[in-house]
């Protein structure tokens, strides 16, 4: 193949011995074998012990009704059983991080996308955008929560403002209800994160940007390319691995949003009329505050079926359009 | 050489981690090689000011029993959790603060010891003293699970700068004299432009309206919590009560106002008359100081008294080794002597009618007599139970129209199904 296409051989003194897994530690020393292992041990141990070990548990107690501090009983599918049919409030739940996730991962994606290229042109001040960009993901998001509740609450800022120009009064009190509003409370923390969230995938996109070789942005200048065309045949097909990281993780992300609907609805979790519970405030809610571990065991491990799933065809789906 | 270097870097490091553990263990075997019982008691700090007064009373209980040594610990963080992680592992400690809002969980599952016979037993205690609806948030069928150390009970507050701009010399003493004293309020200060203060703050929550529902008559439950008893006609009434005057206006939700509860709303001048507990005391006094204030008795409904106590208790573990020792210490934190000198250091008030109360909290003694304890079975509280339907449906009929009816109707039946699903 190699000596085909005219390019030097990777292996000018012949290829390791690789073949066999057997014999693949040959070619190391024994005492870079031994370390090597050691060195994973404590990070095996601990992935095993509190990933592996745990979802196996995860498993086992879904079919068990347990409050952890009795004994747990033999329930067989009942707990699924509730969490499907009965309960009043999971697919709310499932329904509510779903239509989140559908939300948050396009908008967050193409943000972050478009913030990269902007911070990767030769701007003035691009080192003072990157750093105010990427800020928002060092911030604890519990405190960025509550800055943003009191920037959006029916008697914050936003309002203030909106009421300056005259927007309101649209709410029944004058106000628009960001936070208290059933309709918008949702659609508040999905601004919010997507917000927040985008730095991060910015600075991603920006090493996988300036992975781009030039040469192909002169060459394709000189084929006559204009700058949306090279952004599109050259860019997004060379960047696809840091898109799919970025969809993926951004998906899982998404799908497992805890801390902003949990904040923002202390004392009454979900609050506004469940418009903000999503599954794993149903399973904290349920676990640890209801005490009934099988059921949030039972609700965990629906979670993982649906992000296991979301995650292959968000595979699928940027694998299949590879070709270019 | 690099390699060996790197390999003693691996042994040093698992070195290091066994000689942490070994001096963990180290250090509990030390603390029980005594010849005196050691009791382990385990509470949390509500303010700073809390395990110091408590190691006062400890102290004299320990002069008082030479041969009883009381280990203390100050858990930090979510103790519920936390308690309930070392009752699974088997660690939990001998005697320890139970809340009415999860006791029952404990005490259905078998973990807690039943406490009437040292009870019986022991001369000195008076088990009758106690306010009874104090115990009932601690008994299940007819075992007693824990004897309070303390309780609140809700009151009214009520801003007196704006009474008097009204001239209103009394605060409200019925649910009718309070709607006419709100509404007034808020027109005078939709009058004056301050469109964000109300005559009252109600929340939606079951904890604050509770009071109300009893005043008129009726009750979530039957008091055994096998049914709902909040679909009749006093559930209706005390549903339209509450959510009336947030509907016209004359009362609102915190969450209207920007507070993350009534009593926030309270101390920022948003409302003018509040129904909460001795807890917001400290705020008042450091944060909200502008505000001049007054506590009076909750509002009577049509059929008289209504309040809540929420009480912490001390409670034994079940498979503690030293009982007689834990129901010593028990006896004495919440026995005449010990909960008066508790009562006196901590500002709290008594579980005992005989311990005279911190002068200034009148109102809230008064409510001890007829109060509700603040305790359900489990699940109450889970996502889609009743606690969360109760709250998500008071501000359903005050803001989007729902009917009273119709959230009377929906809370039964989601009573209904956390009884039969547990």
């Amino acid at each position: 193949m190699a000596a085909q296409s005219g390019l030097p051989l990777a292996y000018p003194h012949g290829r390791p011995r690789v073949g066999r897994v057997r014999g693949y530690f040959r070619q190391f020393h024994k005492e870079d074998v031994v370390m090597g292992y050691l060195f994973l041990l404590i990070p095996m141990a601990i992935f095993i012990l509190f990933f592996f070990v745990a979802m196996v548990f995860d498993l086992w107690i879904s079919i068990q009704q347990w409050a952890i501090i009795d004994t747990p009983k033999f329930v067989g599918s009942t707990n699924y059983n509730y969490i499907f049919n009965i309960d009043p409030v999971f697919w709310i739940a499932v329904k509510n991080s779903i239509e989140y996730a559908l939300v948050v991962v396009p908008l967050q994606t193409l943000l972050a996308f478009t913030l990269a290229v902007i911070v990767n042109q030769n701007i003035r001040g691009k080192k003072f955008f990157r750093t105010a960009f990427y800020f928002p993901s060092v911030t604890s998001s519990v405190a960025i929560t509550l800055l943003f509740m009191w920037l959006f609450n029916n008697n914050g800022l936003v309002n203030y403002v909106l009421s300056l120009v005259h927007l309101g009064p649209i709410g029944p009190f004058g106000t628009v209800g960001f936070l208290t509003d059933p309709n918008l409370a949702l659609k508040s923390i999905i601004g919010l994160n997507t917000w927040t969230t985008s730095g991060t995938y910015m600075i991603i996109f920006l090493a996988a940007l300036q992975d781009v070789p030039r040469d192909m942005y002169e060459a394709a200048a000189i084929d006559g390319a204009n700058a949306w065309q090279a952004i599109r045949k050259i860019t997004i097909p060379l960047i696809r691995p840091a898109t799919f990281l970025i969809v993926a993780t951004g998906l899982i992300g998404a799908i497992q949003m805890f801390d902003q609907a949990f904040v923002m609805s202390q004392g009454n979790p979900g609050s506004p009329d469940n418009s903000t519970l999503t599954m794993v405030l149903y399973i904290y809610g349920t676990g640890i505050q209801g005490n009934q571990y099988g059921r949030a065991a039972a609700a965990s491990f629906v979670m993982f079926c649906i992000i296991f799933v979301a995650t292959l065809l968000v595979r699928r789906l940027i694998r299949e359009e590879a070709a270019f | 050489m690099r390699k060996r270097i790197a390999l003693v870097n691996v042994l040093v490091a698992l070195a290091m981690v066994a000689s942490f553990m070994a001096l963990k263990s180290a250090k509990v075997s030390a603390s029980v090689s005594h010849s005196k019982t050691v009791v382990t008691l385990d509470g949390w700090a509500s303010t700073p000011a809390e395990p110091k007064d408590l190691k006062k009373v400890l102290n004299a209980f320990q002069k008082k029993n030479p041969n009883i040594q009381v280990q203390y610990n100050v858990v930090n963080g979510d103790f519920e959790s936390q308690m309930k992680a070392a009752f699974a592992a088997g660690r939990g400690p001998d005697v320890l603060y139970a809340d009415e809002g999860w006791a029952q969980d404990f005490e259905r599952t078998g973990r807690f010891q039943a406490l009437n016979k040292y009870a019986a037993k022991d001369k000195s205690f008076h088990q009758g003293d106690f306010y009874p609806g104090l115990v009932k948030g601690f008994t299940v069928g007819k075992k007693i699970y824990g004897f309070p150390k303390d309780y609140s009970t809700l009151a009214l507050w009520y801003n007196t700068k704006i009474m008097k701009a009204l001239h209103i010399k009394h605060p409200p003493t019925d649910v009718n004299s309070f709607s006419r004293v709100a509404c007034a309020i808020r027109r005078y200060e939709v009058k004056h432009h301050h469109n964000k203060v109300y005559g009252a703050g109600l929340p939606n929550d079951l904890a604050r309206w509770q009071p109300i529902l009893q005043a008129f008559g009726g009750h979530v439950m039957n008091a055994a919590q096998t049914k709902p008893e909040i679909n009749s006609s006093p559930g209706v009434k005390a549903i339209r009560w509450w959510t009336g005057l947030v509907h016209k206006g004359c009362a609102a939700e915190p969450s209207q106002v920007g507070a993350g509860w009534s009593g926030q709303e309270f101390g920022q001048g948003n409302a003018a008359m509040v129904f909460e507990g001795p807890w917001l005391l400290p705020g008042m006094q450091t944060t909200w100081k502008s505000i001049h204030w007054r506590i009076a008795p909750l509002p009577t409904g049509p059929k008289g008294n209504g309040n809540l106590a929420f009480s912490v208790a001390y409670a034994m573990n079940k498979n503690s080794h030293v009982k007689s020792a834990a129901w010593k210490l028990i006896s004495y934190l919440t026995g005449r002597v010990g909960e008066a000198k508790w009562v006196k250091l901590f500002q709290v008030l008594p579980a005992r009618r005989s311990i005279k109360p911190p002068k200034g909290d009148g109102a809230f003694v008064r409510g001890a007599a007829y109060a509700e304890p603040w305790s359900f079975k489990p699940g109450f509280f889970n996502p889609g139970g009743p606690n969360t339907t109760i709250g998500n449906d008071l501000d359903k009929v005050a803001l989007h129209g729902m009917s009273a009816k119709a959230m009377a109707k929906d809370v039964a039946n989601s009573i209904k199904i956390w009884l039969k699903n547990g």
